[in-house]
């Protein structure tokens, strides 16, 4: 029982955005998507999440295709956050996290002690009064994060599998934030839940991956562990340009200036 | 978090107890100098039981509807297009209803119907003309087999242009009676309510407020946007097609009655915003009883102006909601919204 | 805008929309109670003053406006657009109009609280004039004899304009337009059905906008076209439009024979078109005016 897409093929715009793709994401495990701008890193998260369709292929979460799933059932196995930080309206950090909450009634009364405590491991509590839209782009990035975070620790089943999907969580972070968010993720790998991550830092997907998924124009380039995928030969191919990796404590070091 | 909870409980009961009082004073006052009190315990003679009964009573009620109404479908609309700017107008209901009413008072004068006839049918050719406008408003933008906002919009416009050619034609070839009667209709007044129209309206648009309640939840998560809103088990068609029909409903009922009156939709949900917060459930419920008083006062006013004649109560809401609407965007432009 | 080739739909539902509609109690009878009236229509008021009823008046609308005495008596806003708790509060016992009250939803309301709502009949033919005077007197509860000494002087002039088709030869033939004022640059006609129809129809003249089917905006063209030999405007349009210089520079007014030649005849509105008491005096004078050459 893992979350997978099998075969894949998204057609868009008279072409193929993705093409054959196959991705696995399994639970107790973190699988990087990462490849150049344009190789459809953002739409296999779409497909992958259920919002938009294949043209050919399958989807699955545990044992059902996600067209099988009604939107709830679908928000109750996986969450997902996406590169969006923007509110038109004044809404409170608490608001927006308890918007995660799956629940029909009233908002921030929903919020308990497991979602302060995720908001304290995200260390955005002394923001939780603040407006969203008044916080800096890191801070919002970090309150999606702990939403999607949430979402995911409401929906707990002990016998089902949890999946968490994440579209470029750190490219606002600072160093420090980064760091945490890589503890964050080991920490509810552990709990029956797999996380997809979309990353362009190659030395971090180096990190925190346990496999990795390298994309290039809509193709999957390379599948398997840090080691076998982030090659020089391979990452210079991709790339289009020249990447030298070494070995670094046991795991890849990328640089290419 | 508990303080809150009950800002927004005391904001509500505030605003309850304010509409109660506004439509106690509205009931006690007007053109016919009548004791409120002597009415309701019947020691009051003459006219002044029908007057309070069949006249002021209605009007009153139909006001606190209709302000109840066009304000929570302001508030809604502007979730749903997330622009703060949104008003029932802009997607054009309210114009297709008035082409409705507008067809229906030139129609009727011409197939000579008596004049219940003539009133029963404006109202309903006014709310199907808002539901052909919607059903096609929503055509359009689900051709693509999602609901896109921006082509809502879009075709609001073009259908408010429409509508703007349809009522000119109409003004065009009647003559200069009928014209007089179709603009003072469309300036907007309360004073053509009777209990018949009413109750009806009242019903209408309770529902469409307690629809657009249902989807308040979905309506926050709609804020981070469609997929994301879509992540989190919303289901974005639906809320869709609900809010729209919901709007069209209580819009529709409120313009084919009344005309058109403008700002409440617009300004209303703002103040709200800006005493109670943005969350939509009490969003949409302290709209709802906001816009309802300040109708009921903006009617009284319309009333009481000019005593014996009236002023049409859409140049109060303009009046008012014009320059109160310049001040709200001066003082709130340095936050941000 | 062509005038010339309509359907006949559109003329039908043109014509229907000119026609009245019943909207309350047309008969003549005498009112209950006629000791506070209140009036929607000018030319019932001047006939109630000319009735010397005045003190039974408790309101008016804004369409009355002569005598000047009338003025001071509260509004109760404009004909096609009253207010029933306005027209209440004065505690009326009769309301009287003519076929233009409205909104008919408020009628219903004075109605529905059992106010006597009474629609004064309106002809456009001199006889109709009578009939709407004699109608108000019953109203009133006068009697035939105490009506009578005021028909005199209507009755005569009744007979002397039933005799102007006689008196105008084919010669004298004239055409003529009558303008409620100008709006958007555009002056507004009379066209066939209207009071101003029924006026020039007194005159023995011809409409020079007979064509149009109720008071419409004229086109540049269409005014040209029709080239009246004599244009009525009224006081109020005329002044609006800022006297004969103002007239002068609307094109198609300053090239028709008519404003060449001086033939502008300016005259009170409500006098003209109320068919109220005013009115057939004011037609006696304008017929001298238009054709000055026929003797009465």
């Amino acid at each position: 029982m893992h979350f997978s897409a099998r075969n894949i093929v998204v057609h868009r715009g008279g072409r193929n955005v993705l093409d054959d793709v196959s991705v696995d994401v399994w639970a107790g495990e973190i699988s990087v998507v990462t490849g150049p701008n344009g190789a459809g890193k953002s739409t296999l998260v779409s497909a992958l999440a259920g919002y938009i369709p294949c043209q050919r292929g399958t989807i699955s979460i545990g044992d059902h295709e996600v067209t099988q799933l009604s939107t709830q059932e679908l928000s109750k196995r996986r969450a997902v956050m996406t590169q969006a930080s923007n509110v038109v309206f004044d809404f409170s950090v608490s608001e927006i996290l308890a918007m995660g909450v799956p629940s029909a009634v009233h908002s921030v009364e929903n919020l308990r002690e497991v979602d302060l405590e995720l908001a304290a491991e995200c260390e955005i509590s002394e923001l939780l009064n603040r407006k969203f839209n008044s916080l800096s782009g890191g801070e919002r990035q970090r309150v999606q994060f702990c939403r999607a975070l949430i979402q995911i620790a409401r929906n707990k089943s002990s016998t089902e599998p949890r999946y968490l999907i994440l579209d470029e969580p750190t490219s606002s972070l600072d160093l420090y934030h980064v760091v945490n968010l890589t503890k964050i993720l080991k920490r509810v790998r552990a709990g029956n839940v797999g996380i997809l991550v979309v990353l362009h830092d190659l030395n971090l997907t180096a990190y925190i991956a346990d496999f990795v998924f390298l994309l290039k124009d809509g193709e999957v380039a390379g599948a398997g562990a840090p080691s076998d995928v982030l090659t020089g030969t391979l990452l210079s191919d991709v790339y289009s340009t020249p990447v030298s990796v070494e070995r670094r404590d046991d795991r890849p070091l990328i640089f290419s200036y | 978090m508990s303080s809150r909870f009950s800002r927004e409980a005391l904001a509500t009961s505030s605003l309850l107890i304010a509409l109660l009082a506004s439509v106690t004073v509205a009931l006690s006052l007007g053109a016919l100098d009548l004791d409120l009190t002597a009415v309701l315990l019947g020691s009051a003679g003459g006219i002044d039981t029908e007057v309070l009964s069949n006249i002021r009573g209605p009007r009153v009620a139909l006001a606190a509807a209709a302000g109840a109404g066009l304000a929570a479908s302001g508030a809604v609309l502007q979730g749903l297009f997330r622009n703060p700017l949104a008003d029932p107008g802009l997607i054009g209901v309210s114009g297709g209803a008035a082409v409705g009413a507008v067809t229906m008072i030139v129609l009727g004068a011409t197939l000579n119907l008596p004049p219940l006839v003539l009133a029963y049918s404006i109202p309903t050719a006014a709310i199907l003309a808002s539901l052909v406008v919607t059903s096609v408003l929503f055509l359009f933008a689900s051709r693509h087999g999602s609901f896109n906002v921006a082509t809502v919009l879009l075709a609001g416009i073009a259908i408010n242009a429409i509508a703007s050619v349809v009522i000119g034609i109409f003004q065009y070839i009647s003559d200069d009676g009928q014209l007089r009667t179709l603009t003072f209709w469309m300036m907007g007044s309360f004073g053509r309510a009777s209990w018949a129209t009413t109750i009806p309206a009242i019903l209408a648009i309770t529902g469409a407020v307690f629809l657009l309640l249902s989807q308040s939840r979905d309506l926050d998560r709609l804020q981070l946007g469609d997929a994301e809103a879509f992540y989190l088990g919303v289901n974005v068609q639906r809320v869709k097609v609900v809010i729209v029909f919901a709007s069209a409903l209580s819009v529709g009922v409120a313009v084919s009655l009344s005309g058109i009156i403008g700002f409440v939709g617009l300004v209303v949900p703002h103040i709200v915003r800006f005493v109670v917060g943005v969350t939509h459930t009490s969003l949409v419920i302290c709209s709802a009883l906001l816009g309802a008083s300040l109708l009921v006062m903006a009617d009284l006013g319309a009333r009481l102006i000019m005593i014996p004649a009236e002023v049409p109560v859409g140049l109060v809401t303009s009046a008012i909601g014009g320059p109160f609407f310049l001040w709200l965007i001066v003082r709130k432009v340095p936050n941000a919204f | 805008m062509s005038f010339n080739c309509r359907s006949r739909l559109w003329a039908f539902l043109v014509f229907c929309l000119w026609m009245p509609s019943v909207q309350a109690d047309e008969n003549c009878d005498p009112g209950k109670d006629v000791t506070r009236i209140a009036v929607a229509g000018g030319s019932i008021t001047e006939i109630i003053y000319a009735l010397g009823r005045e003190s039974q008046l408790v309101a008016v609308d804004r369409t009355s406006n002569f005598p000047a005495a009338a003025r001071s008596l509260p509004s109760v806003g404009y004909v096609r657009n009253l207010s029933a708790e306005g027209i209440l509060s004065l505690r009326p016992t009769l309301v009287l109009g003519e076929d233009d009250m409205g909104p008919p939803e408020v009628l219903e309301q004075l109605a529905s609280v059992s106010v006597d709502i009474r629609t004064v009949p309106e002809a456009h033919t001199p006889e109709g004039i009578v009939e709407k005077f004699k109608c108000v007197a019953s109203l009133l509860g006068l009697s035939e004899a105490e009506t009578s000494p005021h028909l005199l002087e209507m009755s005569r002039s009744v007979s002397v304009i039933s005799s102007f088709p006689e008196l105008v030869s084919d010669q004298d033939e004239a055409f003529v337009a009558i303008i409620l004022n100008i709006q958007s640059g555009s002056p507004i006609v009379a066209g066939s059905g209207t009071s101003g129809d029924g006026v020039i129809s007194m005159l023995a003249a011809g409409n020079a906008f007979q064509a149009v089917e109720g008071w419409k905006p004229a086109s540049r063209e269409a005014f040209l076209a029709a080239n009246p030999d004599h244009i009525v405007i009224t006081q109020r349009g005329f002044d609006m439009a800022g006297g004969m210089d103002g007239l002068g520079e609307v094109i198609e007014i300053a090239s028709t024979n008519a404003f060449k030649e001086g033939r502008v005849h300016v005259v009170d509105g409500m006098s003209l078109l109320g068919y109220g008491p005013r009115t057939l005096g004011v037609v006696l004078n304008l017929f001298s005016d238009v054709f000055p050459s026929a003797k009465f």
